[in-house]
């Protein structure tokens, strides 16, 4: 009876498509505009040579130096070549600075000077460079003027080029900052789990819809329909998360990096407790499935706002403030577990989140069930 | 006693909905409840089968108290509800079989069961389509099908034929009372008293929740002073013919409804002729005549002075 009642809600839910829509298509639809979004966003932060237009003069085929300096900085074999350098005379530069081919003018007109059109990270860089070769060319004139005996020193040190920051990913697995929306995205379509298991209630409840009143006056246990119905909505929920992460990662290449059976527990955890969260809301909300889907929506809305999705300034201060309501609040768990794979927080950490998801799934469940349990109404 | 209810009292708010209901439904029979929309009929068989609370009062079935975890109570019985109480997402067939496995857990039983009731309402060319796909006709076959799959002994029908073509209410109206032929015991809701007529053994009549007459249908006609109801069509009624009419031996009523006088007589053989003679005493043409015998609506009207469908 059990597997008759699993394949049949099974069935029932995957053949309704306003839940479909909602509980997989529209993950995957954002997903799809997050990717779009922020995958332009990193694609940004990548460096691009800077196109620059040096004009050809007799100045400037006199300057040896700054020649070398030149080749050495636009050079193609190397990975930080800051420069692409297009040689020019000054009419043919001017047009490609208008046309906006290049960020700036290198010209001597007379001394060593720039023209940009506008204000820009680029500029600033050309800038930052002319002024770093033109501050070295002064310092080693300087030296040799006043004592040429240390001018291979004085020079040895200005070519000598120290990093004093270094980049630390927070993760060394985790090349993509961006990734903490898609964590957001799966933690919102976990809890989405919740109208799955608001069906399950309005399948076995008599006061929900007309099959739910037929299903109420047969002799099935009422804990063997609520246990075979929830396991066909999470078994859906989980489906449906599969798919997510396989679009997500398959498709879109977003990089979790490397945590997937840790992320997929944690999933699996949300999924229950999602599920189990709108079973809840199904019977302890009065009022029709519009009503209860309205409280459900909300609430979960409010979850997540508390878990900090919309603003983390507002997890933090509910962390601060009232760590309790933190602890019982699924979403932050959930996005609790997620950051502290992300930020590498400790597997304890981790697994204290799962198994309070664990309990409070546990929490609505029985909830749920000691409402359904023996049900009778006072109007239909 | 199949069914025994002793002194059920439901209110709603200050609504009482049932004021004391004593009804006993024996073995075998076609119970009826009928009465107008809203005097308890589906309240008192939601409480019945335990889905409402009550204030007061006992509910037993086959014996046993009812209440929500009396499943092996719950396993004879079946219930076709008002509303059609189907998944849409599921064909005709899954849908029988989906409710027929809540009680009949075998496998291969349970296939013989679904098939002989997809037969029995007529639905076998229709066994793979969505209820959305089904007429309002056969969608009430289908509700039924869900509801008896399982062959209960205790057959419970809540006004199954409302919105229902009159083509389809007749397969409905035949397959009951094959159903208790087979055996079983049924209880059926209407208000619509030529329903109950047709198919009931006995019949109780409901009225803001209280039972105003139960009995068979000839024991509540006998309750009444009307006898039959006689209509003869004049074509030209003079003046003052409704009330000499009226003042005839056992005639109750009479008024005229177009070219036609209805009449409503006391029970007796003679008043027919009575009625003619004095009409042909008076040398007034008439055509047509008709003679009905008493209605349910009738016992109901002379009981509360109000028709049935008000």
């Amino acid at each position: 009876m059990f597997w008759n009642i699993f394949k049949t809600n099974l069935k029932c839910f995957v053949r309704n498509r306003q839940l479909m829509f909602w509980s997989m298509a529209f993950p995957l639809i954002l997903g799809t505009f997050f990717h779009l979004a922020f995958s332009g966003l990193a694609s940004n932060e990548v460096f691009r040579r800077i196109p620059v237009a040096v004009v050809e003069s007799p100045e400037f085929e006199a300057d040896a130096i700054f020649r070398q300096v030149l080749e050495t900085v636009s050079a193609e074999d190397r990975p930080d070549a800051l420069l692409k350098v297009t040689y020019a005379d000054r009419e043919e530069a001017e047009r490609r600075l208008a046309a906006g081919e290049v960020d700036g003018i290198i010209d001597y007109a007379p001394g060593l000077g720039m023209t940009v059109l506008q204000s820009g990270i680029n500029q600033t860089i050309l800038k930052g460079f002319l002024d770093d070769f033109l501050q070295t060319v002064k310092t080693a004139e300087t030296v040799i003027a006043k004592d040429p005996l240390k001018a291979l020193d004085v020079m040895a040190d200005l070519n000598r080029r120290e990093t004093y920051l270094r980049d630390a990913p927070v993760n060394p697995n985790v090349k993509n900052p961006y990734v903490t929306y898609f964590y957001t995205l799966i933690a919102m379509a976990c809890l989405y789990g919740g109208f799955l298991g608001l069906r399950v209630v309005t399948h076995i409840s008599a006061d929900m819809s007309p099959h739910g009143m037929r299903v109420s006056v047969t002799p099935t246990h009422k804990m063997k329909l609520f246990v075979s119905c929830m396991a066909a909505a999470v078994a859906v929920q989980l489906v449906e998360i599969t798919v997510l992460m396989i679009y997500l990662t398959g498709i879109l290449g977003v990089d979790f990096g490397g945590q997937i059976l840790s992320i997929a527990a944690a999933c699996a955890a949300g999924s229950l407790c999602g599920a189990a969260f709108g079973a809840m809301i199904g019977c302890v909300v009065r009022g029709g499935e519009w009503a209860k889907t309205g409280v459900l929506v909300g609430s979960t809305m409010l979850l997540c706002y508390m878990a900090g999705m919309m603003s983390m300034h507002v997890r933090y201060e509910i962390a601060r403030g009232a760590p309790a309501a933190a602890l019982l609040n699924p979403a932050n768990l959930l996005c609790d577990a997620f950051y502290s794979l992300y930020f590498g927080l400790g597997q304890a950490r981790y697994g204290r989140n799962i198994l309070l998801l664990l309990a409070l799934t546990a929490a609505f469940s029985l909830i749920a069930y000691g409402k359904l349990r023996r049900q009778k109404y006072a109007s239909l | 006693m199949v069914i025994e209810v002793k002194n059920l009292v439901k209110r709603y708010g200050n609504l009482v909905a049932l004021d004391h209901l004593n009804l006993e439904v024996r073995e075998g029979e076609v119970f009826g409840l009928l009465g107008p929309n809203g005097s308890g009929k589906t309240t008192a068989i939601n409480c019945i089968l335990s889905l409402l609370t009550f204030d007061k009062g006992e509910i037993k079935v086959f014996g046993k108290p009812m209440s929500p975890d009396a499943y092996d109570v719950k396993r004879d019985i079946g219930v076709v509800t008002q509303n059609v109480a189907v998944f849409e997402e599921l064909t005709v067939r899954e849908n029988i079989d989906y409710f027929c496995s809540l009680y009949v857990p075998d496998k291969a039983k349970r296939r013989a069961c679904v098939q002989e009731a997809i037969e029995f309402v007529a639905l076998s060319d229709f066994q793979k389509f969505y209820p959305k796909k089904l007429s309002g006709g056969l969608l009430r076959r289908l509700n039924i099908a869900c509801g008896i799959a399982h062959k209960p002994r205790l057959i419970i029908l809540d006004e199954p034929t409302v919105a229902v073509d009159p083509q389809s209410r007749n397969n409905i109206l035949e397959g009951i009372l094959r159903l208790n032929e087979a055996g079983a015991t049924v209880v059926y809701t209407s208000h619509y008293m030529e329903e109950v007529e047709r198919l009931c053994s006995r019949i109780m009549i409901l009225d803001h929740g209280s039972p105003i007459a139960t009995g068979t249908k000839e024991e509540l006609k006998a309750m009444i002073k009307s006898g039959e109801t006689i209509s003869i069509e004049i074509l030209h009624a003079p003046d003052g013919l409704v009330k000499e009419v009226e003042g005839l031996k056992h005639i109750v009523s009479a008024e005229m409804r177009g070219d036609m006088m209805e009449v409503k007589s006391t029970r007796g053989t003679s008043n027919l002729s009575a009625i003619l003679d004095f009409l042909k005493g008076k040398g007034i043409a008439f055509g047509k005549i008709y003679a009905e015998p008493p209605t349910l609506n009738d016992v109901f009207l002379e009981i509360t002075g109000k028709q049935m469908r008000d």
